[in-house]
């Protein structure tokens, strides 16, 4: 979990106060509504079987927005 | 965060490489919830389960009250800038959202649907793949969410 922040963009406190002008305070607990994953390798993997197992072809005929 | 494209099996392949290459061991991907839906739109049923099963080894954003809300938000500020959105479905401003709360930069092949000035282009990579024995191309960009444009647009829709 705590790598999904690694790559977080910079901010200043006037962007903080942006922030949450537009979207509302920030929860006490910046994890909240983060449910954990596993690690890139397992990702790419997954993603590697899945491509050979050709999940990710979607019948154009049903899918206009594609 | 990575929006759930449309990918057939070829781009796919060639899109984790990318991924690979921009990322390093102490990089995690993560998918908006909404991710599941994009991807199993038009799916066989049998698939839904294999997509189900992919989709869970990545972090996920629940798409909570606040997220949905600032999907909204976004749709009226895009509208009041005229920013040249021809449309972005309504997941795509959800993911837009995502990014803009969690501010973190977002990994797309569609940049029309994450419009500038509110995301600009930080990275791209230009894909070249092989499909029936023709090359193909496609532009993957890392966008980054601006959030005092945002804000100075959010302003102007009070």
């Amino acid at each position: 979990m705590k790598n999904i922040f690694s790559r977080q963009l910079e901010e200043n406190e006037e962007d903080k106060k942006a922030r949450a002008n537009v979207f509302g305070p920030a929860p006490a607990n910046p994890n909240e509504g983060i449910r954990p994953g596993q690690s890139l390798s397992e990702i790419l993997t997954a993603m590697k079987k899945a491509s050979e197992e050709n999940i990710f072809r979607v019948p154009r005929d049903n899918a206009p927005n594609y | 965060m990575l929006p759930s494209t449309c990918l057939d099996q070829y781009l796919q392949i060639v899109l984790s490489k990318q991924i690979s290459i921009w990322a390093d061991s102490k990089l995690e991907l993560a998918i908006s919830g909404v991710s599941y839906a994009e991807m199993t739109d038009g799916a066989y049923k049998l698939k839904v389960k294999k997509v189900n099963e992919l989709l869970d080894k990545y972090t996920q954003f629940e798409v909570s009250q606040r997220i949905l809300q600032g999907a909204g938000i976004l749709s009226n500020v895009y509208k009041a800038q005229n920013s040249g959105e021809t449309g972005s479905s309504l997941a795509d401003k959800i993911i837009a959202a995502t990014a803009f709360v969690y501010n973190l930069p977002l990994i797309t092949a569609n940049i029309q649907d994450f419009p500038h000035p509110f995301f600009t282009s930080v990275a791209s990579a230009n894909l070249k793949f092989r499909k029936k024995n023709k090359d193909n191309y496609i532009v993957i960009d890392v966008l980054k969410p601006n959030i005092t444009i945002l804000n100075y647009w959010f302003g102007k829709t009070k």
